[in-house]
C-alpha cells in the first residue's frame, strides 16, 4: 500500500468517526508526508489543524492507520506550505486592473535560481521557414536532454528570438522536470561570476557551482572572445558537463568558426552537437507575428495596416514589435484607427534609418577585412588575394550603394564597366553555393554599420 | 458564568472579534465568539484558523465560565443596546446579557468544537512602538498585489538583518513601496498577509501601547496589554528587489506636496480608460506639466514653475498609483526622480531617507 492508499483509507475510516463538517475543517487538505519506521508524518495545513489533531483526533488517526498498518507507532504533524489555504481562493474587491499597456518591474518576473523568464515558452514563439531549425533542435533537446544535440549551438543576428528560444527550452524542463537544476546566463555574467569567486580565492567552488546543473545556457556566448581565463574555465565546466551527458545550449551572433579570438578546441567543441541559425523572418513569417502579438489590441488594427508594417519594417522582431506598439499608442491617443500615410510617419521616426554609405567607405570596409591596402585595389594586378576583395567591393558598390556599372569601374582605375558588370555576376553566383563567402559578406556590412553608426 | 462589565468596550473588542471570524465556515463554531472569564476580566476570541483574535476587558466576575456565541447576532445584539453598563449570564446553553432597559436571551454553540488557538514559543521577539509598525504597514499595503496567484507579493514584506533598520516592503511588480523603522534585529525574514495587515492596522491603530511582536516559521502574534492577534504567514521568498531601486537620476524634481496632489487629482478626472496621465518635465525652463485627455470628457493641463535639475523628460503614468504614492509621503516637498520615460520613477519626501515609493510608467508612444 502506497502513502497515499494508506491515508485515503484511513481518512474513509476517519469520515465515519467525525462529524461532516469536523472532517471537512480539519483532514482536507491533509496528506502524509513520510512514513518510515513506524513513525507517520502527515502535512496539515496550519497550526490550527496541527493543534487540534494533536489534541483532539491523535488517538482516532493513530488507531485508523494501526488498523490498515500495525506496524504504526506514533504520528507526527508538520505544518506545509504546499497546501493552498482556503482563503486565497476568495476574490478581492478592490483592484485597479494592470492593463495591457503598463509597465512591469522587469527584475521581479526573473527567476532567482534559474535565471528564467516564464514570459519566454514554446507556445509563445512563432515559428517560420527562418526559425523552424533552431526551433525543432530546440524543442528535440528538450525533449531529449543531454542526449538529442549536445551542445546545441544557436546564432543569429538581433532581435531574432534566439533569447526566447534559449529560455523556452529552460522553462520547458523546469517545467516537465522540476528536479533538473538549470541555469540561464549570459557569457558577461558567466565572467563576472569567476571574477568574483576568484577575488574571494573560490575557484573551486566556482567549478562546483557550474558543474552541478543538468542544463547549463550561456547566451551571447560571443564576448567571450579574447578572455583567455574565462574561456579557459568554460572549457573545464563543459567537459565535464559534456562527459557526464549534461545538456550545455549556447547562443551567439555568428557561427562558432566566425567568432574571433576564440580558442580552437572551443570553437571545435562548439561545433560537435548540433549548429542551428536563425535567419531573417521573411514576409508572412513577420505577418504572423504581427498577428500573434496584436490580440488583444484588434479595436486600432486591420489586416492592411499590419501588412503595411509587415512589409515595411524587415530586419528583426523586436524592431517589429517596437513599430507595432508604436502603431497602437498613436491610434489609442488619437482614439481612430490610423491611415496608412500616418503610419508610415510614425514608421520613418520609429525604425532604423536605411543603411547610408558612401563609397568610399564601402571600400575602406572592404580593405580593411580582407586586410590589403586600399590603394592595392585599385591597381591593376590579377593576383588572387587582390581580386577577390575587389571583385566583392564592386558588388557592394552596386548592391549598397546603387553605383552604376561605368562609375564602379571609373573608381577602380579606369577599368571597363564590363568588369563591374562581371565582378558582381561572378560574387552573386558565388554567394548561392559558397557560405563562406556570404557570412563574409555579412561581417563586411555589419562592419560598416557599425562604424557610420558611431 | 456571571459578570458585568462595560458595554462600550466590550461592543469594541468583539467588533474586533467578530472581522477574524469565518463568515461561512463549514464548521459552525468558527463563526462563533468565544467569551470566557479571567482574574477580574473578560475574554473575547475568535479565529477563522487563518488568523485568530483574543481580546480581554476589566470586568467585575461574579462566576467563572465560558460560553460560545453566535459572532454576528452578539455584535447586532450590542450594537443595538442603549445602556452603558451589561450584565452576562450564562445558563443552560443559553447567554443573557441584560443592561438597565433590555434583556436579550442568546442561544448558544457546543463549546466542543472551537479551536485551541495555537501557541507561539517566545524565542523570537522584538518590540516595537504601535506608531512606527502602523505608519510602515499603512505605507506599504498599498503596493501588494491584490490577486493571489504569487502569495509572496499579495504580502508586505518585513526583515532584517544586523544593524540595518528593520524594513517594510511590499510591491506588485508595477510600483513598490518601501519603509524604514528605527529599530533593529539581527535577523528576521516574514511574509505578512495582506489581509493580516490590514486586520493589525485596524486592531492597534489606536491603541497607544507599544507592540510586542513573537514569531516563528509558520506565524506571528503581536500583542499588547490587551489584546492577541495571531496570523499564519505567507510562505515563499520575496524578490530580491534593491536591484530595482536607482541610485541615480537623470532628472530630479522637486516640488510642494499639495500642489502636485492637486494637479494629479484633477488629471484624474480626465484620463483614459486606462487611468492614464502624463507627465512633463522641462528641464530647461524648470516648468512641471501634468496633463490627461480623453476623447469623451476633455483634457486637462497644468504647468507650474519649481525646482527641476537634469534633463527634461515626459513619461505616463497610472494616475491611481500617482496619486496613492503621493499620499503617503508625510514631509510636504516632493522629491521626484526619473530616468527616462520607460523607467520607474522614484518618489519620496524631500528629506525623508525612512520612505520611498517607485512607480513604473505605462509605456507611451
Amino acid at each position: 500500500m502506497t502513502n497515499e492508499e494508506l491515508w485515503q483509507t484511513a481518512l474513509n475510516e476517519l469520515e465515519l468517526a467525525v462529524s461532516k463538517a469536523n472532517f471537512i475543517t480539519w483532514f482536507q487538505n491533509t496528506s502524509v508526508a513520510d512514513h518510515q519506521g513506524g513513525m507517520v508524518v502527515l502535512n496539515v495545513p496550519n497550526a490550527f489543524a496541527k493543534e487540534w489533531l494533536e489534541y483532539k483526533y491523535h488517538k482516532f488517526i493513530l488507531k485508523a492507520l494501526r488498523n490498515l498498518s500495525p506496524d504504526v507507532r506514533n504520528v507526527e504533524y508538520v505544518i506545509s506550505s504546499e497546501i493552498t489555504p482556503l482563503l486565497q481562493k476568495r476574490k478581492r474587491e478592490r483592484s485597479i486592473l494592470p492593463q495591457e499597456n503598463q509597465l512591469e518591474f522587469k527584475e521581479l518576473l526573473v527567476d532567482r535560481e534559474t535565471n528564467l523568464n516564464p514570459r519566454y515558452t514554446f507556445d509563445s514563439f512563432i515559428v517560420g521557414p527562418f526559425n523552424e531549425l533552431a526551433h525543432a533542435a530546440s524543442i528535440a533537446v528538450s525533449k531529449n536532454l543531454g542526449q538529442a544535440y549536445n551542445p546545441l549551438f544557436l546564432y543569429g543576428g538581433v532581435g531574432l528570438g534566439k533569447t526566447h528560444l534559449l529560455q523556452a527550452v529552460g522553462n520547458e524542463i523546469k517545467k516537465t522536470s522540476p528536479r533538473f537544476k538549470v541555469l540561464y546566463t549570459t557569457s558577461e555574467r558567466f565572467t563576472s561570476d569567476l571574477v568574483n569567486f576568484m577575488q574571494s580565492n573560490e575557484a573551486a567552488a566556482f567549478k562546483e557551482k557550474y558543474r552541478s546543473y543538468d542544463l547549463l545556457i550561456i547566451d551571447d556566448i560571443q564576448f567571450i572572445a579574447g578572455k583567455v581565463k574565462t574561456q579557459e574555465e568554460l572549457f573545464h565546466v563543459f567537459n565535464h558537463l559534456y562527459e557526464a551527458s549534461k545538456q550545455i545550449i549556447f547562443s551567439s551572433d555568428k557561427p562558432p568558426h566566425a567568432i574571433n579570438d576564440l580558442e580552437e578546441r572551443l570553437k571545435s567543441r562548439f561545433e560537435g552537437g548540433m549548429v542551428a541559425d536563425i535567419g531573417q523572418p521573411e514576409y508572412e513569417s513577420r505577418l504572423a507575428i504581427l498577428k500573434s502579438k496584436s490580440q488583444g489590441k484588434d479595436a486600432y488594427l486591420n489586416q492592411e495596416i499590419l501588412e503595411y508594417i509587415a512589409s515595411n519594417v524587415q530586419k528583426n522582431v523586436r524592431e517589429l514589435e517596437g513599430a507595432l506598439n508604436a502603431v497602437v499608442a498613436k491610434s489609442k491617443l488619437s482614439g481612430k484607427t490610423l491611415s496608412v500615410p500616418e503610419i508610415k510617419e510614425i514608421l520613418d521616426k520609429n525604425t532604423q534609418p536605411k543603411r547610408i554609405v558612401t563609397a568610399n567607405h564601402i571600400i575602406k570596409c572592404v580593405a580593411e577585412f580582407y586586410d590589403v591596402n586600399e590603394r592595392t585595389l585599385f591597381e591593376k594586378t590579377r593576383k588572387k588575394e587582390i581580386v577577390k576583395p575587389r571583385q566583392v567591393a564592386m558588388y557592394l558598390l552596386r548592391e549598397d550603394y546603387s553605383g552604376s556599372y561605368p562609375y564602379i569601374g571609373q573608381r577602380f582605375g579606369g577599368r571597363d564597366h564590363t568588369t563591374a558588370i562581371h565582378a558582381f555576376d561572378k560574387i552573386s553566383k558565388e554567394l548561392k553555393k559558397n557560405s563562406q563567402l556570404v557570412e563574409e559578406m555579412k561581417r563586411i556590412r555589419e562592419l560598416y554599420d557599425y562604424s557610420s553608426s558611431s | 458564568m456571571k459578570l458585568s462589565c462595560n458595554k462600550n468596550e466590550l461592543y469594541k473588542l468583539v467588533s474586533l472579534a467578530e472581522r477574524s471570524t469565518n463568515k461561512n465556515p463549514t464548521l459552525i463554531a468558527l463563526s462563533s465568539i468565544l467569551l470566557r472569564t479571567g482574574k477580574n476580566q473578560l475574554f473575547i476570541i475568535s479565529t477563522n484558523l487563518e488568523v485568530a483574535f483574543e481580546g480581554s476587558l476589566a470586568a467585575s466576575v461574579d462566576e467563572d465560565g465560558e460560553i460560545l456565541s453566535p459572532g454576528k447576532t452578539l455584535l447586532s445584539v450590542l450594537y443595538a443596546m442603549p445602556d452603558e453598563e451589561v450584565d452576562l449570564n450564562s445558563a443552560g446553553g443559553n447567554l443573557k446579557i441584560v443592561s438597565k432597559t433590555s434583556s436579550v436571551n442568546l442561544k448558544c454553540l457546543n463549546m466542543e468544537e472551537f479551536p485551541t488557538i495555537p501557541k507561539i514559543k517566545k524565542e523570537n521577539h522584538f518590540q516595537i512602538s504601535y506608531s512606527s509598525l502602523i505608519e510602515a504597514l499603512k505605507n506599504t499595503i498599498i503596493a501588494t498585489a491584490t490577486n493571489y496567484t504569487k502569495p509572496e507579493l499579495a504580502s508586505v514584506y518585513m526583515f532584517s538583518q544586523g544593524k540595518l533598520p528593520l524594513t517594510l516592503v511590499a510591491t506588485d511588480s508595477f510600483r513598490l513601496a518601501e519603509q524604514k523603522t528605527n529599530i533593529t534585529h539581527p535577523s528576521l525574514a516574514l511574509l505578512l498577509p495582506q489581509k493580516t495587515c490590514q486586520e493589525v492596522i485596524r486592531i492597534f491603530e489606536d491603541s497607544g501601547d507599544d507592540i510586542d511582536i513573537t514569531f516563528n516559521k509558520n506565524q506571528i502574534l503581536f500583542q499588547n496589554k490587551k489584546i492577541s492577534f495571531l496570523s499564519r504567514l505567507t510562505e515563499g521568498k520575496f524578490p530580491e528587489y534593491q536591484t530595482i531601486i536607482p541610485k541615480s537620476f537623470d532628472t530630479q524634481v522637486f516640488t510642494d506636496k499639495n500642489q502636485i496632489l492637486n494637479a494629479v487629482r484633477a488629471a484624474g478626472i480626465f484620463s483614459s480608460k486606462l487611468s492614464e496621465v502624463t507627465i512633463a518635465v522641462d528641464g530647461d525652463k524648470g516648468i512641471l506639466g501634468i496633463k490627461s485627455s480623453n476623447a469623451e470628457t476633455g483634457e486637462y493641463e497644468s504647468n507650474y514653475q519649481t525646482k527641476i535639475s537634469g534633463a527634461s523628460v515626459e513619461a505616463n503614468f497610472n494616475y491611481h498609483y500617482l496619486l496613492e504614492a503621493l499620499q503617503t509621503i508625510s514631509n510636504q516637498k516632493v522629491f521626484m526622480g526619473f530616468n527616462g520615460p520607460q523607467k520607474a520613477v522614484l518618489i519620496r519626501g524631500a528629506d525623508d531617507a525612512g520612505y520611498l515609493h517607485l512607480v513604473m510608467p505605462m509605456r507611451g508612444n
